[in-house]
């Protein structure tokens, strides 16, 4: 490019920028060099972070597990089935709870095994 | 590469910030109005997925609406809750019957009363008005009834009038709530206030309300019959027989012809009770007592039934008329019982007989007679005995087993019992009665040689028999169990070792064993497998090979007895008898002398029937139980030995509470004294108690006979002088009132002893020596020939029914 090109150039900028007035030294500067609370928090508030992934990606799914855990049971605990769904045997002149017997029965054929 | 995600500041706040609000939203707010709609959904198919008691009662603490809270009491309280004492039991117990209650949804969930409570009491004040308001009301009210509280049920009866009065005119419902007021002030003889709603509620009812009016009138005739007041309770009770009667004819049959309301029967059998008793004198009586456990701590919260003779062959009904439960101090009691005889049902919760049972006789009765003093009674629930060896499906191999349990205080003798599994069930025998000890040794030989009763499908087909209760206690695979019940000196059951064992620590020794001392034979395993006839003929074979072999024969005569019973055929009975007088010189035994006693009894045989019964006492550790007492003494009979024969039928009917043979007894009674009055007197005393439909009233039947001879002989009389002949009058005091028929009898009467010597009394005398002499066939066309005297045959047919 020669030197005159350049001044072409030059001249045909300085042309089109002729209507256009930078106003914005102020905001700049606050930006670069802030000064007021509010200028500091906006800065603070516009900063970009930049986040490893893998930690944070670990830490949210510890953060889920223990939300779930933290729901309370759904399923029928060991309590309440007894109360609704036990059934009653008779048996050897007895009536027992058929789970109570059962166990029983298990306990002793173990032990007469051994 | 490292990875990672530019965010600036404001947008990771914002975010986190959303996030915590989001999540207690959905936890708090979006799930239960989710759950809500799911279970709004589902509550209009019955079913909002609740499924456990946490789950309801957490959705019961934080309702979304009330809309969801209602239908959450309506589904899970109040359609399992109960509104009457009988339906508010687990286990209803009853001499000689134990039935576990209730059927329990496999969608209830047991919540107790002090969970329950809360909601029902918040239904009852701000609840929908409809049916299931007044369950709500009423079944708060049993509660507090229950709990010795009636202010407190009152008090809710009263503010569920309230409600459905301001809320909306339903007749029904009010009117439900108004009769349940007037049983609960009934019930606590609060007569005044409740006869006040009985009328209020009368004029609000229409004669289309027969169910609403059958159930005011019986409550007024309770409370007359506590009053006394029998006459004017059998008047409402007609009225309001007549009112449905004509009711029915006008509406209901037109539509339903086959329709007849449960209340109605009700009805009618009070009305026939109130005549029956008014034409005995018409007094009522007062039965009252206590429960308790053996340690003296009241049992509260059992429900009482008082049951009447003919009710106590089904299950406890909602309308039968007397029914209470025990207060805190375990008392019940009951006013204006009419006189007649009774058996105490309870009802009871299965914590409350969780280890513990009610020793009572199978025969325990009540006999209820009016103006008399009032009855107590004491129940006594005593823990069950708890079993030492052989327990826990311990196996024996040696040729004994030495039983062992728990004493019992004040017991004087056990019985041991043992049970043989079978194919959907088991059945269980005696094994030994008296026995002084709280152990005892018995040889297997003697549980190999009990026959235990045969179950079979058909009769006439034999192979449906069960194998196992042919094979009995010989089947080394089979796991047996056992049990005893304590006695005290005078006979009372005092305690049991079998019962309801629910709790862990109640559960104790299983009282299971095995026996594997024995070899099974060929012969035993095809009876196992099924094969009858194959198993019997190898029974034989093994016999001929072997005449020592005491199996091999105890196996075919119970097989062949078996095969009688159930082919309903004489020759293998024969068969099996002359097997027995085999086994009886290969091996006697007080079990080969007692079948074969029985068999010469129903031969009449009576040589040989006296010689096995003095074998049997000979081997026998035990002495006649009251029914081969009773058989013995009925033997005697059939020999004309009649003097020896009542002293035998007196131990008899001492010992034996159904009193089953008790016909032979006054039939002796009638014949060998002059005035039937001795035979009237026994016929009071020892009420036959039948569990059949036709229960004998010997009483009446006697009473009858002696009309009719006071009445024939008299005109008999009459005829030969041409005067009005005076029966021979002696004067005596009569210690039983008698049952008559006629309620306008005379004091003098009743003083009267008529002796029968005439023509009457011959003719009854010959038709009572046919009886005797068990001539059956031709005592059976006198009866069907013969005219007149219809109560000197309906005698000589109920004797003929005893056998």
């Amino acid at each position: 490019m020669t030197d005159k090109e350049r001044e072409r150039m030059k001249s045909r900028l300085d042309e089109e920028l002729d209507g256009i007035t930078f106003t914005g030294h102020a905001q700049v500067r606050n930006r670069t060099h802030p000064r007021t609370w509010r200028d500091r928090l906006s800065a603070f508030w516009n900063k970009e972070l930049e986040l490893p992934l893998v930690p944070i990606g670990a830490a949210a799914a510890l953060l889920l597990f223990w939300g779930v855990s933290q729901q309370p049971e759904d399923s029928v605990s060991e309590e309440d089935l007894r109360l609704t769904q036990r059934e009653l045997i008779e048996t050897g002149g007895n009536t027992y709870w058929k789970d109570v017997y059962e166990e029983a029965v298990r306990k002793h054929e173990d032990e007469n095994k051994g | 590469m490292k990875m990672k995600i530019k965010v600036k500041v404001k947008h990771l706040v914002l975010a986190l910030l959303a996030l915590g609000v989001l999540i207690p939203l959905t936890g708090k707010v979006l799930l239960p109005q989710w759950k809500l709609f799911v279970a709004d959904e589902q509550a209009a198919g019955g079913n909002d997925g609740i499924t456990s008691k946490a789950e309801l009662l957490e959705a019961l603490a934080h309702p979304v609406n009330d809309k969801q809270k209602w239908a959450l009491i309506r589904n899970h309280i109040i359609e399992f809750g109960v509104e009457s004492i009988t339906a508010d039991v687990d286990v209803t117990v009853g001499p000689g019957s134990t039935q576990s209650g209730g059927i329990v949804s496999d969608e209830q969930i047991a919540l107790s009363w002090p969970e329950k409570l809360p909601y029902l009491e918040q239904y009852v004040e701000g609840g929908p008005i409809d049916g299931y308001y007044t369950r709500a009301a009423r079944q708060i009210a049993l509660y507090y009834g229950n709990q010795g509280q009636p202010d407190k049920a009152l008090h809710q009866l009263e503010l569920a009038e309230k409600r459905i009065t301001n809320v909306q005119s339903d007749d029904y419902l009010l009117k439900e709530i108004m009769l349940a007021q007037a049983k609960l002030l009934a019930k606590q003889d609060n007569k005044t206030a409740a006869m006040e709603i009985l009328d209020r509620l009368t004029k609000q009812l229409s004669t289309s309300d027969t169910h609403l009016n059958s159930e005011i009138v019986q409550i007024r005739a309770q409370l007359l019959m506590r009053e006394g007041n029998l006459t004017e309770a059998l008047a409402q009770v007609e009225r309001q027989m007549e009112e449905i009667e004509r009711f029915q004819e006008e509406e209901e049959l037109k539509q339903f012809p086959d329709l007849k309301m449960v209340t109605t029967e009700q009805l009618a059998q009070l009305r026939d009770e109130l005549k029956r008793v008014l034409k005995q004198g018409g007094e009522v009586s007062v039965v009252s007592g206590i429960i308790k456990r053996s340690d003296g701590t009241p049992m509260p919260g059992v429900a009482v039934f008082l049951r009447q003779q003919s009710a106590v062959n089904h299950s406890v009904t909602e309308g039968e008329p007397y029914q209470t439960v025990t207060g805190t101090d375990g008392s019940f009691s009951f006013h204006g019982v009419l006189e007649g005889s009774y058996q105490i049902f309870l009802g009871l919760k299965y914590d409350q007989i969780d280890g513990y049972t009610w020793p009572v006789d199978s025969n325990a009765w009540l006999d209820v007679k009016g103006g008399e003093a009032p009855i107590k009674q004491t129940i006594v629930f005593t823990p069950l005995i708890e079993l030492s060896s052989p327990v826990n499906q311990q196996t024996v191999t040696e040729s004994y087993i030495d039983f062992q349990w728990e004493q019992t205080e004040g017991a004087t003798y056990y019985s041991l019992e043992a049970t043989v599994p079978i194919k959907g069930g088991s059945v269980g025998t005696t094994i030994r009665t008296h026995i002084k000890d709280n152990r005892i040794r018995i040889s297997l030989d003697e549980l190999y040689e009990h026959a235990v009763g045969i179950s079979y499908g058909e009769p006439g087909d034999w192979g449906s028999i069960s194998p196992g209760s042919l094979l009995g206690f010989t089947d080394t695979e089979n796991r047996y169990s056992w049990g005893v019940l304590a006695y005290d000196a005078s006979g009372r059951l005092l305690s049991r070792s079998s019962g309801y064992r629910l709790g862990e620590d109640t559960v104790g020794n299983l009282p299971f064993f095995y026996m594997k001392e024995r070899t099974m034979t060929e012969a035993d395993l095809l009876l196992r497998g099924g094969k009858l006839d194959a198993a019997l003929a190898s029974y034989k074979a093994a016999y001929e090979q072997n005449t020592g072999d005491v199996h091999s024969m105890r196996m075919i005569i119970r097989m062949l007895e078996a095969k009688a019973s159930v082919m309903d055929e004489t020759k293998y009975e024969e068969e099996a008898l002359q097997d027995l007088e085999k086994l009886r010189k290969l091996r006697p035994s007080a079990n080969v002398m007692n079948r074969l006693a029985s068999y010469y009894y129903e031969k009449e045989d009576w040589p040989a029937y006296h010689e096995a019964v003095d074998e049997y006492l000979r081997l026998s550790k035990v002495p006649l139980n009251d029914y081969e007492q009773s058989v013995y003494a009925t033997a005697l009979m059939r020999q004309g030995k009649l003097k020896e024969s009542l002293e035998r039928f007196e131990q008899a009917l001492r010992v034996d509470s159904s009193h089953r043979f008790v016909g032979n007894y006054l039939a002796i009674l009638v014949y060998v004294n002059p005035s039937l009055d001795p035979a009237l007197k026994a016929a009071n005393q020892y009420p036959e108690r039948s569990f059949g439909m036709d229960s004998r009233d010997w009483s009446e039947l006697v009473h009858k006979l002696q009309e009719e001879g006071k009445r024939v002989e008299a005109s008999q009389e009459e005829d030969q002088y041409g005067t009005a002949g005076q029966p021979d009058v002696e004067v005596e005091g009569r210690e039983n009132g008698d049952r008559s028929e006629q309620p306008a009898r005379t004091e003098g009467w009743e003083k009267e002893t008529v002796s029968l010597h005439g023509a009457y009394r011959k003719e009854l005398n010959r038709v009572l020596d046919l009886y005797f002499r068990g001539e059956e066939e031709k005592l059976e066309s006198w009866i069907s020939e013969s005219k007149g005297n219809p109560a000197m045959r309906k005698f000589m047919q109920a004797l003929l029914d005893v056998g």
